[in-house]
């Protein structure tokens, strides 16, 4: 494959789990911001629902939208830090790729911590990924 | 058509289009830059998904704060 004959001194193990790296990412970042919508969406439309069935008092109802708030805005800032992190890795990759050098471990390191905190934060919103989960 | 439609519509498409780059990239052997052009637009496109995600999530914000008034 085209990505085992980067040059740049790069271990031929380091760029198959970047290569491998990049397409789980894209396949999370590409889950999670498709089901934050959903889920989202659902649970305005259940806390809504609560409180009209009168299940659930009109506080009640604001506190737990809000606290649902901040943890999907911390998924969101998530999933743009794990793009932001695929953008930079598939740059290293391509410099590599041009023989330009380029800190390929450094790049794949950051993008499994992105990776990593965006599965998280996914999870705390209630978001599964398929094939992570 | 709503932010949400928006997402839905269009979110599933770019990733594809950045998966299928990725693919592409892997198992070419020439032409590298337009395959990676094509992966940088779609990636970019779906920065732009993530806006209209916030987006729909501030109007569901605001629908909530306007309950019961």
């Amino acid at each position: 494959m085209a990505l085992l004959t980067f040059a740049g001194g790069c271990a031929a193990t380091t760029i198959d789990r970047a290569r491998s790296s990049v397409t789980i990412s894209v396949g999370v970042f590409s889950a999670g911001v498709e089901s934050l919508d959903k889920v989202d969406a659902a649970k305005q439309k259940d806390l809504i629902g609560q409180y009209r069935a009168g299940k659930l008092s009109l506080e009640d109802a604001k506190a737990q939208y809000a606290a649902f708030s901040e943890k999907f805005e911390v998924a969101v800032t998530a999933c743009m830090a794990l793009w932001d992190a695929i953008k930079v890795t598939v740059s290293v990759i391509n410099a590599a790729d041009a023989k330009l050098g380029g800190d390929l471990p450094a790049a794949l390191a950051h993008l499994t911590k992105a990776l990593a905190e965006t599965v998280q934060a996914l999870h705390d919103v209630g978001v599964k990924i398929p094939g992570v989960d | 058509m709503g932010a949400e439609a928006i997402l839905v519509a269009v979110v599933p498409a770019l990733l594809k289009a950045v998966a299928a780059a990725i693919d592409e990239y892997n198992q070419s052997k020439s032409d590298h830059a337009a395959i990676l052009a094509r992966m940088d637009a779609a990636l970019d496109a779906a920065k732009g998904a993530i806006a209209n995600l916030q987006s729909a999530h501030a109007q569901r914000v605001a629908e909530m704060a306007a309950l019961g008034k």
